[in-house]
């Protein structure tokens, strides 16, 4: 998933993790699931969390939420969240920039899923070294 | 006779003024320089933006007027410098004070605690929400209220999808709803419910 969902939750608590490496500076990996049913509606819960409170100890979900190590309705997350899916076409380094074959966005309203949209991706085009600046571009 | 010794005494320590402020800055733009030129320099020339003749030239016109300033007219030039450093004070102070999404625009309406909370309880058909106010934020909501002073007041706040907060030039994808701290027309603080 591109988007952290959880991290308005742990800056509300004044919680941080400590980066275990430069693939993960947010030093947790949250694990989502949407459940739920036609009658009562889906909604999004947290249901694993692998985070590093100090390297290299490891912390799950029962550090933050003791009462609900089984799984959190995200009560809190309003908007949408996307999902990649498919091959990966285009790598960029950093950040959520990396395109894939087709993006799914999940709409949410308090934690409760409003929608989804599947929005399928081509390629960006090929790019030559004159759309760089001149010190980026590669043997200069 | 007399009138004209005193008058060039007075001269003198007027340009003397000028000419000891001419050199403390001087000095202090030359170290400052020299500390980042070939630094620049360098980025410059990687980035194929080396000064022209005409930048060089008018840089060193520049430099005379404001020695020329400085020497004769210090007075202007200190007031200003003043002024340039109160302003600087403000603007590290501003800078210093902790940013909130929530700004004066987004405020809704005063409400009291209760009625804050009385909307606030969740319901999760499978049970994985405590039952009591805001839920699992309700340990946020109680830090943000043991700092409720009596003359602060407490807002609701909303920010709608595509606006600007107060922490972030990036406009918002989704809407925002918290309650803030105000103090004399000022947000001191903020609870955020419902984000992206």
């Amino acid at each position: 998933m591109c988007a952290t969902p959880l991290d308005m939750y742990l800056s509300q608590n004044g919680i941080k993790f400590e980066a275990e490496s430069t693939a993960n500076w947010r030093g947790y990996q949250g694990y989502w699931e949407v459940k739920g049913s036609d009658e009562l509606g889906y909604r999004l819960y947290l249901v694993r969390l692998s985070a590093c409170l100090k390297y290299p100890k490891r912390v799950g979900l029962d550090y933050l939420f003791p009462e609900f190590s089984n799984g959190v309705f995200a009560h809190w997350v309003t908007g949408e969240l996307r999902c990649p899916q498919g091959k990966r076409l285009h790598y960029v380094h950093g950040g959520y920039g990396s395109t894939y074959e087709e993006d799914l966005f999940l709409s949410f309203k308090e934690g409760v899923l409003q929608g989804t949209r599947l929005v399928k991706n081509e390629p960006p085009p090929p790019r030559s070294q004159e759309d760089y600046p001149p010190y980026l571009r590669s043997g200069g | 006779m007399l009138k004209m010794i005193v008058e060039s005494f007075y001269a003198w320590i007027y340009v003397s003024i000028g000419i000891a402020l001419l050199a403390y800055f001087g000095i202090n733009s030359l170290i400052e320089y020299r500390q980042s030129s070939s630094f620049l320099k360098s980025l410059q020339e990687v980035m194929g933006t080396k000064p022209s003749l005409k930048d060089q030239l008018s840089n060193i016109a520049g430099y005379f007027l404001a020695s020329l300033i400085i020497l004769f007219a210090w007075p202007i030039f200190i007031s200003w410098l003043g002024i340039q450093k109160w302003k600087e004070r403000k603007e590290q102070l501003e800078r210093r004070k902790p940013k909130f999404y929530c700004k004066q625009e987004y405020l809704r309406h005063q409400v009291t605690t209760d009625q804050a909370e009385r909307d606030s309880y969740i319901t999760d058909p499978l049970g994985m929400t405590p039952k009591i106010a805001f839920g699992h934020l309700n340990k946020a909501w109680c830090t943000f209220l043991a700092e409720l002073e009596e003359r602060d007041e407490l807002w609701f706040y909303e920010i709608p999808a595509g606006s600007i907060t107060g922490k972030s030039y990036v406009p918002t994808k989704a809407s925002m709803k918290g309650y803030a701290r105000v103090r004399r027309n000022e947000i001191v603080g903020e609870f955020v419910y419902e984000s992206d």
